[in-house]
This record gives structure tokens, sequence and C-alpha cells, in this order.
């Protein structure tokens, strides 16, 4: 048994898999960063450093003539959302019930997928530095009206071009824009996803939790999602009503080209 | 880089005393087994040093099935179970076999010592399914009065017909080892006169001399085991056979235990015996002696005895990281969405 203490819990072997398998259904569409960032892994938990290579000074040695110089590693996060799960719903899946209530595990899904994209994209204070956070150029404006959208996106593009950074590109959108580009019609009746994607030849990769867009190099390289526990989930404790589940993953993020993703606000 | 494989002791001068240990392995002592494979040396190092001039030595061979069980991964080409060859009226039968242990040394306190040491080591890992206790007879004799083994090959024929080479560069310097415990009828036997022997044997009794290819039957055991390839030249095993036995069981018998570089001449020879060459033709032999066993085994080099490869399945558990099992254990395996 390893630390999630999965067979601690009053769980059958079909119920996990009725756990995970709804899990990684809820998980898949959210987890937009993972659709356009290079991924590492995983490493295993204990994986608790990513290497960077790089050294920093120290202003004095143990011995003289002795020189020395300290490693620099990303430090790993772990981020974790918990869940309960009604043990009377799992008894009714063992039974051969279809429409267990899982609504607990989905919202967790929702939470840390949205938490994962957010830590990729607009960084996790004091651990992680984001993609729009590192990126050195200045945003696009996404303007209203919605027709001017292409423009917006080709101006990113340019700036991208303009840096020696490749495609194809792929744009990350947060809901919000996501629910406005799938509705338009564009003058002439084409879809303004359609005209976007030939401008991009790369993914429109719904992205909840990001704010407005933001404009990325799929090139390759450039952006290094280093995962130390892939998302599992884990035991917590029960009662004689409902068993206290968590999602969890372990992960840093690095941004290894920052100019090669631009962001689009609004 | 390429070090020449350090084959097995399996190319010795008669020896005064033999044993021949086959085991199986029992479920889930692969582990244990193949700590005692990489200890052998050191089990003949110990117990040969106390009689030196005694030149204690063992072939340590592995059965088709323990490979797939201790070592998986390529597999040497020629391994495979022994397929039991049904004649019209004799058979070779094929009988379970992990491992076989060759021991021949000058005296047999030094082979019983060292049999002894690895069945203990293995105790509760595998089972002795067969042993025999061989003794040189006279000169080289079995006991139905023939010299066996006169037409071993020698000199540099003996490595080129016992070892493997280039066909299999990943096992070159390795070998495989047939072996049949046969029982004789010898009263039986003893009512024929001698020339009927020779006759049945292709050589003659007392001064062990190949009889003329116009005199020896086409059923006689020479000419039967006298195999020839396609270009015309004959092909060899290396035989280290001993005579054995229970007077007061009237049990009488002799160990066959062939080396070749590739199983397929042994095959043949115990096709060419017991279907017969033209089929029907079968080795007269046969009708005194009955194979009770048959088994074949790969026999390794020493540096794969020393260090066994892992099976592919535990390699990924022992040899990688161990947290990445741990992620592919219980995690819901997402990973890359590109």
């Amino acid at each position: 048994m390893n630390h999630l203490l999965r067979s601690l819990a009053p769980i059958s072997d079909a119920g996990w898999q009725l756990l995970d398998e709804e899990a990684r259904q809820r998980l898949a569409p959210a987890l937009g960063a993972r659709k356009v960032v290079d991924f590492a892994g995983p490493q295993g938990w204990s994986h608790s450093a990513t290497n960077l290579g790089r050294t920093s000074p120290l202003s004095s040695a143990p011995g003289e003539g002795v020189s020395g110089l300290q490693r620099q590693v990303l430090a790993l996060v772990e981020a974790r959302a918990d869940f309960e799960i009604s043990l009377e719903e799992l008894r009714d899946a063992d039974r051969g019930a279809g429409d267990a209530d899982l609504d607990g595990l989905d919202q967790a899904a929702h939470r840390i997928a949205v938490a994962e994209n957010i830590a990729v994209f607009h960084g996790w204070s004091g651990a992680i530095v984001g993609v729009t956070e590192a990126s050195p150029h200045d945003p696009v404006a996404l303007a209203e009206p919605i027709e001017q959208y292409p423009g917006a996106v080709a101006a990113g593009l340019e700036r991208l071009l303009n840096s020696g950074i490749a495609g194809p590109y792929a744009l990350a959108l947060g809901a919000e824009e996501h629910q406005r580009v799938i509705e338009t019609a564009e003058h002439g009746g084409e879809l303004l996803l359609k005209h976007l994607q030939r401008i991009l030849d790369g993914p429109i990769v719904w992205t909840p939790g990001v704010e407005g867009a933001v404009l990325i190099s799929q090139r390759g390289g450039d952006f290094v999602f280093d995962s130390g526990q892939d998302l599992s989930i884990g035991y917590d404790s029960h009662d004689g009503q409902v068993v206290r589940l968590y999602l969890q993953e372990s992960f840093s993020f690095q941004a290894v080209t920052p100019d090669a993703a631009v962001a689009l606000v609004r | 880089m390429e070090q020449t494989p350090e084959p097995q002791a399996i190319l010795l001068v008669p020896t005064e005393a033999a044993m021949f240990l086959v085991l199986c392995v029992n479920e889930g002592a692969e582990e244990d087994v193949r700590d005692l494979l990489a200890d052998v040396g050191g089990l003949i190092r110990s117990v040969g040093f106390r009689i030196p001039e005694g030149g204690l030595g063992c072939v340590v061979g592995l059965g088709s099935a323990l490979w797939d069980r201790l070592v998986g991964g390529p597999r040497p080409a020629g391994l495979h179970p022994l397929a039991e060859v049904r004649g019209a009226r004799h058979t070779a039968v094929s009988t379970p076999g992990d491992l076989l242990f060759h021991i021949r040394a000058g005296r047999a306190d030094l082979c019983f010592e060292l049999a002894q040491r690895l069945v203990e080591r293995l105790r509760g890992y595998a089972e002795v399914v067969d042993e025999v206790h061989g003794f040189k007879s006279f000169d080289e004799r079995d006991l139905l009065g023939f010299v066996d083994g006169t037409e071993n090959p020698v000199g540099t024929a003996a490595p080129a017909s016992a070892l493997i080479g280039d066909e299999d560069p990943d096992f070159a310097g390795g070998s495989y080892v047939m072996v049949q415990r046969y029982l004789h009828d010898l009263a039986a036997w003893d009512a024929l006169s001698v020339s009927e022997q020779e006759r049945i044997v292709g050589r003659t009794k007392l001064n062990d001399i190949e009889l003329p290819d116009d005199i020896k039957p086409s059923n006689s055991h020479v000419a039967l085991n006298t195999i020839v390839n396609d270009d015309g030249e004959q092909v060899q095993i290396v035989r280290y056979n001993m005579p054995f036995g229970r007077v007061g069981d009237g049990e009488f018998g002799t160990y066959f235990i062939g080396y070749a570089r590739g199983p397929e001449v042994l095959e043949q020879m115990l096709s060419n015996m017991f279907i017969g060459n033209p089929p029907g033709n079968y080795d007269r032999i046969l009708d005194f002696s009955t194979a009770k066993t048959g088994s074949l085994f790969f026999v390794p080099t020493v540096e794969f005895l020393e260090d066994p490869p892992t099976p592919p399945d535990a390699r990924s558990s022992t040899e990688e990281q161990q947290p990445v099992v741990e992620a592919s254990g219980d995690s819901l395996g997402i990973g890359s969405l590109r």
C-alpha cells in the first residue's frame, strides 16, 4: 500500500473502478493546460524537485582554497481537492445501480483541474511562475465587438513571430471566452472557431480558470509540466455514512522559453 | 568491449565418478534459485579445493520452462521442451526438469559433497526428480560390456561440436544438453552371442573397433547415430555417459548425457534411434534398453550464471525508479493530453 491508503477505504474493487473512471471522465476535458504544454513524468510521489541545471554562488566555503556553488531546483507543489462520497451510493453501485451520485467527486475533479490550469497559465503565488506571468510580451487586448477576435489573435501571433517563435500555435481559452468563440458566427456565416483554427494551425482548447485567452506555441520544449504523482484518488477517513477521499497530484511548472506565449486579455 | 564468453566446464576428460541431478523448481522460488545459480561457482571452488587433484566440475543446465520464469526476454534459439519421440516399438519419453546439475570428479566423495551442498541450498525451493550416481566401469565400458564414448570429438572439434558460436551470438559459449536415463534388460542382452551384440552396437566388444561399413547393420547403434549434415560433414555431440545400477534390484543402466551446439542434432539422433532411419529401421539397442527419462537443457556461460538477467516484468519494478511504478499503480493515468 502506498501513501494514498486506498486499501483502507471501505470501497470494493468495483467501487474504486467506478470512482477512478468517473474521475478520468471529468478531468480529461477540463485539464486544458496539459493539452498545450509538455508533460514530463510522472516521476512518483517521492519526486520533490525539478532540476534546473542552475547554480547560485555561496558567499563562504567550509575550507580555505575551496569554493562552492549551490544547485537551484524547482520544488514541486502538491494540490489536493477533498470530497465525500456516500457509502449508500457506493453500495447501490455495487448492486448494479448505474446512476450513483458521485457529485462530490465531479466537483473536486473540476476544482483541481481549474487549479492546475491556473497554476500553469497564471502561476501559484510563491511556488510557480505561470505562462502569462513569465511572458515578456505586452498582452493583446480583446476588444468588442467579437468580430475583432481574429484580428487580436493575429496580432498576438505577430508578436510571437517577431520573437522568432515558430508555430503551430494553440489558443487556450478561459470558460467565458470559449463560450463566446463557439457561439459566434461571423458575417458570411463562418464560425469564428473555424476561422481561428485556420490562423493557428493548432488546437483551440477549453481551459477553465484562464483569464481571457493565451496564445502559446506548440513547437515543443518551451513549457514543461513536471509531474511527480499524477492525479490520483486517495483515502482520508470514513464514518458510517460517508467516505472522505481526495484527488491529489504533485507537479512543478517551468516556462523554459517565456516569450513563446502571449496573453490576450479583456 | 566484447569479451569472449567463458563456457562452463563442459569439456573434460572422462572422470571416475559423476552425479546427475535433475530438479523441478517450486512456484515462487525463482529468486532463490537465481541466487543459488550465482553461488554455484563458489560452491564448486569450496568443495573442489579440498581435493584439488580430484578435478571437481559441475555444469548447470536450465530447462525451457524455467527459462521463462527466471530469465524471460530473448531465448537461446534452440531452447524448447524436449518433444516425446514415439517410434513403432519404442518411445523416447520427455520428463519434467527445470535444472540439471552434471557433477563430475575423480572421486565419488567430491561429487557427493557438492550434490549435498547444492540440494541443501535448494531445499524448499526445488525438488530432486531424478538422481543418478554414475561410476567409471573398467575402460569406459557401459553395463552392456561395450566401450562407450569412443567417438567423442577431440581437440578443436570438441568445442566446435558442443558450444554455440556465431549462429546465436547472444548465447555464444553456451551449449545444449540432453539427458536420458536408460535401463538395460541384461538377462536378454547376455543371452545373445557376442557377435550378435557387436552387430547391434556396431563395434567389436573386446577391442572396441567400429565394424566395417559392409558388415555393420544399418540398424546398429553406431550407424544410426552417425549424423551427416547437408554438406556431407559428420555432426558430432560430446557425450559423458555413465553406467549406474543397483545389483539387488537388478537395475543396470546407462545415463546418457550429450552436449551439442544445437538441439537439432540431439533430436535427429533420437529420431534415428526411435523412429528409425528410414522409419522402421530403429536402433536395435532399444530392444534391450528403455529410456525412463528425457529432458533438454540450455547450458549458459559462466558470466550468465553469475549474473542472470532479470525477467522483463521484474525488470520494470526493480531497475527503473520505484516512483514510476507507484505512479502507474493507483494513479488515474491521465498523463499528457497533447
